[in-house]
């Protein structure tokens, strides 16, 4: 078959064989990258949740500590349980979510944004839920608790709005 | 944040602070000197809490800290499970 190509036409073909064998180690090496940066995004996701889930923890015990105090009515304790436990579900399938998929990619980048969106909306309920503690000393605490589990979620939306 | 990013937070508050102060001292603006140590004393637990959580992960893997945040969540419930159980 070689031997029936002009001699340009063989020229033509060692060239693209040449591109073809010099190709193949850069897209190897560029979709390690992209890989690498994706893994990457997923750690960054990881910490901002733990971030969340940290201060969840330390909500969780200041609002029993005040409850211990009688700082707090047994129906402020109800419902701000109600929601911890609400964002605490949002957290672990975020976290169950990053364990599974390990990579962020933009096939599963919407699943991502839409369980963040969800945790955003169960954050509101508990910055509501913050309004039945009646001592301000004591709800600036709480909603600083809040802001900080909000901020961690608002970071997590703005690096996934970044996957394209 | 990383923990040198907080750590410089740190310096920069506790820079504002002894501005602050000196203000006080030299009988300037001392309402709102009173004001910027109040912030900054508000903003110190914060930056710490950071400083503290951050070298707590540095040179973690993605699986260790989602590790850690399943047991962190597990106590969460645990213990909200419990307030509910005991208030109800």
């Amino acid at each position: 078959m070689l031997k029936r190509l002009s001699k340009g036409g063989r020229i033509s073909l060692v060239l693209i064989l040449l591109l073809m064998l010099t190709a193949c180690p850069n897209n190897s090496n560029n979709s390690n990258q992209v890989k690498d940066v994706r893994r990457e995004i997923a750690r960054e996701i990881a910490v901002q949740i733990h971030r969340a889930e940290n201060t969840l923890l330390r909500l969780t015990e200041y609002k029993r500590v005040l409850a211990k105090d009688g700082k707090i009515d047994v129906k402020a304790n109800v419902e701000i349980s109600t929601y911890l436990l609400q964002v605490n579900n949002i957290i672990l399938a975020a976290n169950n979510f990053l364990a599974n998929t390990k990579v962020i990619t933009p096939e599963n980048r919407q699943q991502a944004f839409d369980l963040i969106s969800n945790g955003l909306l169960a954050i509101d309920k508990l910055n509501q839920s913050g309004t039945f503690i009646t001592d301000s000393k004591y709800a600036k605490q709480f909603f600083e608790f809040v802001r900080i589990i909000q901020s961690a979620f608002q970071t997590t939306r703005i690096i996934l709005e970044g996957i394209r | 944040m990383n923990a040198s990013k907080a750590s410089d937070k740190l310096l920069e508050s506790s820079s504002n602070l002894v501005t602050a102060a000196n203000q006080i001292a030299s009988g300037g603006n001392t309402d709102k000197a009173g004001q910027i140590i109040d912030e900054v004393l508000e903003a110190l637990p914060i930056i710490l809490e950071w400083i503290q959580e951050e070298k707590s992960r540095e040179g973690k893997s993605a699986d260790e800290i989602t590790k850690r945040n399943e047991e962190l969540g597990s106590e969460v419930e645990r213990m909200n499970k419990e307030d509910l159980k005991s208030s109800t």
